[in-house]
C-alpha cells in the first residue's frame, strides 16, 4: 500500500489485490474493542457524575456507529469486483480508517489478554489467539502505511 | 537515547463555558499503540507541532503518562472523548 497521489483534499493509494483483501478483512473485525475498555477517570471516577460518564460513553458509542457505516462503505469498495487497486481517501476518511485500524489492533491485544510483550503470547496452540495476533499485525501494517504517507 | 525534555503542559485558553481549569487530561502508556500513531493523534486532537507531540509521546512512553492539558470539565471531557475515540488510554483527573 503506497501513496501515489496527493491533492488538497484527497490521498490516492495503490494496493495490491492481496492488500485490498487483507484490509477488507481487518475492517470486517471492527468494532472489536470492548465498550467498557475506557473510563473517564483513573483516580477519581467517583468525582464525576453518572451523567458525565454516560455522556462520554454514549459519544463513543455514537462515534463507533458512524465509523461502522463509513467503513462498511469502504469495505464494499475494496471487495467490489471492479476495484482497480487504487484507493482514494479524503483526509477525513483517512483519519476514520486510522481510528478503525487502531480499534482492531487494540481490541485484538485486549482479546490476547493485554500482554506486556508479544513474545510471551503463545499462538501456536490456539487458532483464535493466532488469529488475533495476525489481525494485530495486519492492522499495524496498514496504520504505518497511512502514517508514513502523511 | 538522548534525554527528552519534559514537555510543557498545555493550559488552553479559557472560554465562558470553561472558566475553571481544574482538570488534567492525561494520556497513559500501554504496550500496544504505535508511537507514530500516538504522535499523530496528539497533533490532530490538540493541533500541536510534530515536535511538541513527540515530546509528549516520549513522556508517555518513558514515564508511563503525560499531562496533555489543564482545562475545565467540559473541555476536558471533549479531549478525553477525542483521545479515546482514537483508542488511546486517556483520562480526566482533578488537578488538586
Amino acid at each position: 500500500m503506497k501513496l501515489i497521489k496527493r491533492t488538497k483534499e484527497t490521498l490516492a493509494y495503490e494496493l495490491s489485490e492481496s492488500e485490498a483483501l487483507a484490509l477488507a478483512l481487518v475492517l470486517r473485525r471492527f468494532p472489536i474493542l470492548p465498550e467498557d475498555y475506557f473510563t473517564l477517570s483513573r483516580t477519581a471516577d467517583n468525582q464525576f457524575s453518572d451523567e458525565d460518564k454516560a455522556l462520554v460513553h454514549s459519544e463513543l458509542i455514537e462515534r463507533r456507529g458512524f465509523l461502522l457505516r463509513k467503513m462498511g462503505e469502504l469495505r464494499n469498495r475494496l471487495e467490489n469486483e471492479t476495484f482497480s487497486s487504487r484507493l482514494e481517501l479524503q483526509f477525513a476518511e483517512r483519519e476514520m480508517l486510522l481510528q478503525v485500524l487502531n480499534d482492531v489492533r487494540v481490541g485484538c491485544w485486549v482479546a490476547l489478554g493485554r500482554p506486556e510483550s508479544m513474545d510471551k503470547v503463545n499462538t501456536e496452540a490456539d487458532r483464535a489467539m493466532a488469529d488475533y495476533r495476525y489481525m494485530m499485525d495486519l492492522s499495524g501494517f496498514f496504520q504505518m502505511a497511512l502514517l508514513e504517507s502523511l | 537515547m538522548a534525554p527528552v525534555e519534559s514537555p510543557e503542559i498545555e493550559i488552553v485558553e479559557k472560554t465562558e463555558a470553561d472558566q475553571d481549569p481544574s482538570y488534567l487530561v492525561i494520556c497513559w502508556d500501554d504496550p500496544v499503540n504505535l508511537m507514530d500513531y500516538v504522535t499523530h493523534v496528539f497533533q490532530i486532537v490538540f493541533g500541536w507541532s510534530k515536535e511538541k507531540a513527540e515530546k509528549h509521546m516520549w513522556q508517555v512512553h518513558n514515564d508511563g503518562r503525560s499531562v496533555l492539558a489543564q482545562v475545565g470539565l467540559e473541555r476536558g471531557e471533549h479531549f478525553v472523548h477525542q483521545l479515546q475515540g482514537y483508542g488511546l488510554q486517556a483520562s480526566l483527573e482533578p488537578a488538586i
